[in-house]
């Protein structure tokens, strides 16, 4: 056919669509995040350090239900020894963090950074409905509501829309991938799966090229048409932007996700999911099976992302680590743990505040009742509002209008 | 696409489109918009306004059943159904043995891993090479969605498939899964449902991603019962509780796999056999350890919350992101009244009323977005076992966020446009036409020049009316004809010569392809 056709700097890795064969889904990374600063609202983004309200803000979602009990583990609680008998964390090889807890030994990354007073670790944390539904605990996670809110906004738009800098920039709210992440729901927030994929292909020859037409097709008022200007738009600012072309779409997007904060691009929060958290079985080992897997791919992650934030001397932004659930305390048939409450959350770089955080009530059966979960001691709204306000300069009773904001101080 | 009859005194553009008046730069234009218009869009509503559409004309049943039921228009499809009437068309489709599709299984014959057993690909593809396999039911899936006959059937297969979600992922779960699709989805997504639910509560992959073939007496998992009674059946409102999920976990315990075959197994050594009691279901006092846990299955698929649970979905599927309540009212009760058979629930959702309203509002899913421009264009899908020419299929589909049966969780891939419309997503997807239509990939061979067919002489306007008749269903709009004129380079009112004609016509088809009008269905 038509041997005219040639590809318009098409995108920058060659391939068509080359990169992430993984699909975003509810258990798997996708990503979201930032919003953009308004005009003339600049980003000092020399500064490091924890600078109150003037920050941007990255939010990790665990999907699936991520452990608490091998992630932070309360090792000196002989109740969660008895209740995993083949897939505890032994206390010797923990890493300790305040003489009761410690970190998987595959985090050897974060618990430098908790040694540098830049993680703070928030225990048996979670949503109160403690609802087991991976996908109706998710969705209360990111309305930030005990129950399914009837305007359907997620947490991050409700911050968005109360503080809208009019003129916003496309990328005010970018998540990585395919799909934006439900905490944006009501904000028109830019998916972006990766850089290196973010260009316009189309045909060229001796007519139009595709992004004229494509200009005049997307100029109406219609939901596509609005988020065809988007990424018309987007598409212009990105070419300019090195693309990372790791293989690994988790470690990619986050690598991207450094560019795009470093760029002056009006970023201002993001998201990024990463999956398959969901361990009915299995578990493993300390050091081997899929738990180890998981945690160090996590803790080279978020260590990572950390380290590339460090080195562009992005100050400014802080992480926060959440998922929908933790685990149920004792292991089950399969060698895995089904559906369970509490769970560990964390707040890295930025703003954070170094130590553990929340209250600890103990793994007794009186303690966990015949749910046999973690308890909630700390809501999750408070662990995001601490850094709504430390962070965003919102009032975090305005972005969680149901709840009673009670400071955790670990941002 | 709006429901509104043609409009001959419909205003020019500039006065149809206020905004764009006085000429200013496209820049200027697109920076004084955007930011109030995404505000006003922020709710992600799927409505469209007149007057962007490109294509726009009388409400024809036709083109929007084709359009909701199929995976998209082609000349063939719709002269058969024109020949046949919808009601034949209809019957015809939903029937168990369906239109001829001898053809298409000769095409599918050249991917030899559909037809496998489990021991078979077991042995055909070891650990280094499973994607090939898998790679064959993803390249089936395409292959069926724009060259079958039986698209509506196909339809419901892929709604089943979202339905009873298993991802491929990791060989063990890819290998299955190729068993599963042939032996538990597609025999029964147009028969009963409940059928399809023990199919599936018996499929080697769904036993095994759901973690039920390790579930055993005194030492359970409930990774299975809890979805089977949220996501499979009852819906997350339906009002079980934690021990209706513990005591499903029980009865179903010993429901695994042999180690041998592959194939589903009842262990009742390791079954647990005590009394159980699950929403006032009560296991029998017989010995028939296995089937009460497939009676319960069936008692579960004619409850009233599974039937409004799963025609909800189907109408979401079908009609809209919210389904109207009259309608999903009329699917359930075909459903209770025929036993959870699918098929007149299908033919109840399609002769509601509501079934007619706000046709073109329905945002596409990436793939069905997809298939719309390859059956429009006429392209040809070609099976290849290459596992280059598969690695490259499953790049451009996971550049649209939807490869085939890789959705990680068990609630499939999403089904409304908020979670599938923004920007950088509509940039995927016209990247992905724009491949297709460059034959960017050997498996893609697409040619327009059919669509330009007895145009070549004519005036523009007649062929961006027709062009728009033969790729959108629909006529042209006065913006259309501008986006047109734009992709084209022909003079307005103009007669364009044969060489100009051959230039125009791919930019033409594809900045129909690429409009916003394509985005739904």
């Amino acid at each position: 056919m038509s041997s005219h056709i040639r590809r318009r700097s098409f995108l920058k890795g060659g391939a068509a669509t080359g990169g992430a064969i993984v699909a975003a889904s509810a258990f798997d990374s996708a990503g979201v995040g930032a919003a953009a600063l308004g005009p003339g609202r600049s980003i000092n983004r020399s500064a490091v350090g924890r600078r109150q309200g003037s920050g941007r803000l990255v939010v990790v979602f665990l999907r699936g239900g991520q452990d608490h009990l091998s992630t932070v583990v309360p090792y000196t609680d002989a109740d969660y020894y008895d209740a995993r008998s083949t897939i505890a964390i032994p206390d010797d090889v923990v890493l300790d963090l305040d003489g009761s807890f410690g970190l998987h030994p595959a985090m050897g990354g974060l618990h430098s950074l908790y040694g540098q007073d830049r993680l703070g670790v928030v225990v048996a944390t979670g949503n109160a409905a403690g609802d087991r539904s991976h996908f109706l605990a998710q969705d209360l996670c990111e309305y930030g509501d005990v129950a399914v809110p009837a305007d359907g906004i997620g947490w991050l738009a409700r911050y968005l829309n109360g503080s809208g800098a009019s003129g916003a920039s496309p990328f005010r709210a970018v998540s990585i991938g395919n799909n934006v992440a439900p905490s944006l729901r009501g904000y028109p927030a830019l998916g972006l799966a990766s850089i290196q994929n973010f260009g316009l292909g189309g045909l060229t020859g001796t007519t139009e090229p595709m992004r004229s037409t494509l200009d005049l097709a997307y100029l109406g008022n219609g939901a596509a048409e609005a988020f065809g200007r988007q990424a018309l738009e987007a598409v212009d600012e990105v070419a300019a932007l090195s693309a990372s072309t790791d293989s690994d779409p988790v470690a990619r997007g986050f690598a991207d996700l450094a560019v795009l904060l470093e760029a002056d691009l009006g970023v201002e929060v993001a998201t990024v999911d990463i999956g398959h958290w969901d361990t009915h079985a299995a578990m493993g080992t300390p050091s081997s099976g899929e738990m180890a897997e998981l945690l160090a791919g996590l803790d080279g992650y978020l260590a990572g992302f950390q380290a590339d934030l460090d080195g562009r001397q992005l100050g400014d932004v802080t992480t926060v680590v959440m998922t929908e659930f933790g685990r149920r305390v004792a292991q089950n048939g399969s060698g895995g743990t089904d559906h369970g409450w509490g769970s560990a959350a964390f707040v890295m770089g930025g703003a954070a505040a170094g130590g553990v955080f929340g209250d600890w009530v103990g793994l007794a059966p009186a303690d966990i009742g015949p749910r046999g979960d973690v308890p909630v001691t700390t809501d999750h709204r408070d662990v995001l509002g601490d850094v709504v306000s430390s962070v965003l300069g919102a009032d975090p009773g305005a972005v969680f209008p149901g709840h009673t904001y009670q400071p955790v101080g670990v941002a | 696409m709006s429901a509104e009859p043609i409009d001959t005194a419909t205003p020019p553009v500039a006065q149809a489109r206020p905004e764009a008046a006085g000429g200013p730069t496209r820049r200027s234009v697109l920076r004084s918009l955007w930011a109030p218009a995404l505000v006003a869009s922020a709710a992600l509503a799927a409505t469209k306004l007149t007057a962007c559409d490109v294509a726009s004309g009388p409400y024809v049943r036709t083109t929007h059943l084709l359009r909701r039921l199929t995976f998209g228009l082609t000349p063939a499809d719709r002269s058969r159904f024109d020949a046949m009437g919808e009601s034949a068309w209809l019957t015809e489709q939903l029937d168990p043995t369906g239109p001829d599709v001898s053809a298409l299984d000769a095409q599918l014959d050249a991917l030899p891993a559909l037809a496998m057993t489990a021991v078979e690909l077991d042995a055909a593809y070891p650990a280094g090479n499973y994607s090939t396999a898998s790679g064959q039911l993803q390249l089936a899936w395409i292959i069926r969605a724009v060259h079958s006959p039986a698209q509506l059937y196909e339809r419901l297969v892929e709604f089943f498939s979202d339905h009873f979600n298993v991802p491929l992922d990791g060989r063990n779960l890819s290998l299955l899964k190729v068993v599963e699709d042939r032996e538990a989805i597609r025999p029964h997504a147009r028969g009963r449902f409940a059928d399809l639910l023990v199919a599936s509560a018996q499929s080697p992959a769904m036993l095994l991603y759901l973690d039920n073939a390790t579930s055993f007496a005194g030492n359970i998992n409930e990774n299975y019962a809890r979805e089977l009674l949220e996501l499979h059946t009852l819906g997350v409102d339906g009002g079980y509780s934690e021990e209706d999920v513990v005591a499903t976990a029980r009865l179903l315990t010993g429901w695994t796999i042999d180690r041998n075959t592959f194939t589903f197994q009842f262990r009742q050594a390791r079954h647990d056999t005590g009394a159980v009691t699950i929403l006032g279901w009560q296991r029998p006092t017989d010995n028939d350890y296995l089937g009460h846990g497939e009676q319960f299955l069936t008692w579960l698929a004619r409850q009233e919350a599974t039937a409004r649970f799963v025609c909800t979905k189907l109408a979401r599927r079908f009609v809209a992101d919210v389904p109207p309540g009259g309608l999903v009212d009329a699917m359930v009760a075909a459903w209770h009244s025929n036993d959870t058979a699918i098929a007149p629930v299908v033919e109840a959702m399609v002769g509601h009323p509501a079934f007619e309203e706000a046709p073109g509002t329905k945002f596409s899913r990436p793939l069905d977005y997809l298939a719309f421009g390859l059956r429009a264009t006429g392209t040809t899908v070609n099976p290849t076992i290459n596992r280059q020419e598969l690695a490259a299929v499953g790049q451009a589909l996971g550049g649209l966020g939807q490869l085939p049966f890789q959705w990680a969780a068990p609630n499939g891939y999403p089904d409304v446009a908020g979670a599938w419309l923004n920007g950088g997503a509509l940039l995927a997807r016209w990247n992905a036409i724009g491949d297709a239509l460059s034959n960017a990939s050997p498996v893609l061979g697409a040619d327009v020049a059919p669509l330009g067919a007895g145009l070549k002489g004519r005036g523009d306007a007649e062929i961006y009316d027709a062009l728009a008749m033969r790729v959108l269903g629909e006529p042209i709009t006065p913006i259309g004809r501008a986006v047109l004129r734009q992709a084209t380079g022909w003079p307005e009112e103009s007669v364009p010569s044969a060489a100009a004609f051959d230039d125009g016509l791919l930019p033409a088809v594809l900045a129909l392809l690429t409009s916003p009008d394509a985005q739904y269905r």
